[in-house]
Order: structure tokens, then sequence, then C-alpha cells
């Protein structure tokens, strides 16, 4: 089993926060978005009493800047594949298991994209990743990260975009063909997390806009696995976190605690692999 | 009619059977992996082996440091026959020694690694981590 956490931290130093996490919840692989800690801060905090080690997985040529990955495996295992400045995409071969495909990503903001750029940038986002998996031969494809969009929005949900559906049952129809083309699926899990039918926070990100629509909470910070993957993923083994394991992440409201640690709240997920 | 395998192998080479050897690729990991803990994965080290020509093996000690872009540095290199594991050659800055034993590689390599030159070389490249 491998445990994968993901966090937009906002460039706040939460290295000790991270620690707590990745000590009580046993993480393995951490993936860290809009971070500013350096790797030296980071590897000093973490392996403070880790055993083994965490190591700082560099990419191939330092060029995704959004993203930074540490893990309990050593760099060896995690081959560079495709790297720019928003994405990165690395092939995990550990010893004595099949490989996977690791992308993590940090999309474009609402902040400064309409939601036809970030459309529009998805299929982009969607190409590369067929066109990696063309390249390594297989689909066995995890893809995190911070969206800025959420589930149901067309980015994620298009044929041509990321194709993410809500049920491992539709996804586990491998693909779709749209005008003679065939789209393959990504499991969306993160639907399950919306709103208060499920335990925890309605999402990982709130946001009360000013205008007349208004969500409140947003899953942003999502996971999405493809069908060939999916054997190895139980619904049971993702959690949005509200506490580091000591501490709290959430206000006494039940909103991310941004002044604490961060507005988004971490992703944590297994993989039986 | 049931047939049965002729085995001539001798079972001393079967997997679960062979003694352990420690051999100075062996010992150069351990090594590597002590430096890790020592600096907290700050400054790692691997070691890498290519075929050297002429039945021969190279294998460099290289220290890395992964938050300076994977930067890596050859502190020094070992050559021995691909089958006979002594003499091996240790190369360290332009100095060379020459050990014929377990016991007198790992008293080269325990100077090499104590040197003030691999003591530098760590140090400034942990300095440049942190920076």
């Amino acid at each position: 089993m491998v445990t994968f956490l993901f966090w937009n931290i906002k460039a706040k130093p939460l290295e000790n926060r991270i620690r707590r996490i990745v000590v009580n919840y046993e993480v393995d692989v951490l993936i860290l978005a809009e971070s500013e800690i350096t790797p030296y801060q980071m590897l000093v905090t973490l392996n403070q009493q880790a055993d083994p080690m965490f190591h700082h997985i560099q990419d191939r040529i330092g060029e995704c800047e959004k993203i930074a990955i540490y893990s309990k495996f050593q760099n060896e295992y995690f081959i560079s594949q495709y790297e720019s400045n928003r994405l990165t995409m690395r092939r995990l071969k550990l010893p004595g298991i099949d490989e996977l495909l690791l992308a993590a990503t940090h999309f474009p903001s609402k902040l400064w994209w309409e939601g036809d750029d970030q459309f529009a940038e998805s299929i982009v986002l969607a190409q590369t990743i067929r066109q990696i998996e063309e390249e390594v031969g297989h689909t066995r494809t995890i893809l995190v990260g911070d969206f800025n969009m959420n589930p149901f929005e067309k980015g994620v949900v298009a044929a041509n975009g990321l194709h993410g559906v809500m049920t491992r049952k539709v996804a586990q129809n491998q693909s779709r063909r749209v005008e003679q083309k065939e789209y393959s699926f990504f499991y969306n899990p993160m639907w399950g997390f919306f709103g208060d039918g499920s335990e925890g926070p309605a999402g990982t990100y709130y946001y009360r806009h000013s205008g007349h629509v208004s969500y409140f909470w947003n899953i942003f910070d999502q996971v999405l696995i493809r069908p060939d993957l999916l054997p190895s993923f139980r619904n049971s083994d993702l959690a949005v976190l509200t506490d580091d394991g000591d501490e709290s992440l959430l206000t006494s409201h039940g909103l991310p605690d941004v002044a604490g640690a961060s507005d988004h709240l971490p992703l944590l997920f297994k993989l039986d692999i | 009619m049931e047939t049965t395998t002729l085995d001539l192998w001798p079972t001393s080479i079967d997997i679960d059977k062979l003694p352990d050897i420690t051999t100075p690729i062996s010992i150069l990991k351990e090594q590597a992996s002590l430096l890790g803990q020592k600096t907290k994965n700050i400054v790692e080290a691997e070691v890498k082996s290519t075929d050297a020509g002429n039945g021969r093996i190279s294998v460099s000690f290289n220290l890395v440091a992964p938050a300076l872009n994977k930067y890596r540095y050859q502190l020094f290199q070992i050559t021995h026959h691909g089958i006979e594991l002594y003499p091996v050659g240790l190369s360290f800055s332009n100095r060379s020694y020459t050990a014929n034993s377990p016991e007198q590689f790992i008293e080269h390599l325990k100077k090499i690694l104590a040197d003030e030159k691999t003591k530098s070389v760590i140090q400034s490249l942990i300095a440049q981590s942190r920076s």
C-alpha cells in the first residue's frame, strides 16, 4: 500500500504541520502545490525522526515550479517523463510492482482565467497525458492536483478534457467514442465529497462569492484514476483531511483555517499496488 | 511415460544456498545510504556501475544534491574485474590505491570518506542547498 498526500499550502511555512500529517498518516509520497518551503527546510523538518527518511524528488530539469514532491522512495524510482511549469509526470517504478504514472498539476486559477480559458487548457492537459501514456505504453495513471475547477466543470468532465466521471461503473467501460474518436475515462471519486451527504467537510476549498452564484464549498483539489488502476483503489482510502493528526485544519466554524494552515484542505489517498 | 529432467548443475548455485559475500559495491551502497541519514538526504550518494571494457567493471561513488537540480559530483571511482572482486583499484583526487582484500578496501574507503576534500565537498553542497 502506498499513501499519497496532496496539499496546496498557499505559499505558507507549514513544514511542521506537514511533518505531523506525514508522521500521523504514514505518508509515503508528499505532493505540494504553492510551496515556497525550500527543499533544505522541508527535508530538515521531515527527517527529524522519519524512518526511512524522505527524499526531495527533483524533476529532470527543474522545470515544474508549481509542484514539489518528497518521498520515502528514492529519486531513482521516480522517472521524470514530462515536465512543464504546471504539470509533472513521473513513472513510479517501485521494485516488484507494476509501474504507474503519477501526474500532478496546479492548474491556472479562476482569479486570472475565465472558465472558457480553463476548459481550453484542460484539453491541452488531457492531450499531454494521453501522449505520455502512449510513450510509456500503459494507462496505469493517476492525476492529482489543484485543478482550480470543480468536478462538474467542463474541463474536468468533457471527453476531450479530463473526462472524469462520477462513478466507478461508468469509468470501468474504459473509454467512449465521440465523433469517431476514442477518449479514455478517468474515475473522479471526488464527486462523493460534496455537501453534507458524506463525512467531513463539504469540499476542499471555501469561497463565498459576492455575486448571485456562489457554491461556497468547492472541490478544486482532486485525484483522478484511470480504469486500469481502479482495482488498486478503494473509495474508503481517500479522505479530505481536517486535521494534521494533532490539531485541526479547520476554524471553529468548520472552514479551512487560512490563518493557521491553508485555504485548501489536503487530500490523502492510498493505492494498493 | 514419465520422463525426469537430467539436472547437472551443483546445488551450491541455488540462489537460496549461496553464501553471503560482501562485495565492494555492497560496501559502497551501505556507505551511500549512511550519508543520506547523516545529511537528512540534503546530500545523497549514489553508486553507479558501468562496463569498463576488457571484462572490467567501473563503479562511481557520486554525491548528489537534489535541491541543486540533482547536481552530481563524482567523489571517487573503483575498478575491478567483473568476476574477481579483488584486487580493487580506487581512484580519488589524483590518487590511486589498490585493495587486495575486503579489509584493505574498507581501510582505503575510510581514508577517502574522512579526507578533508570529501568533507569540504559535502559541506559546500549542503550550504548551497540551504541558500
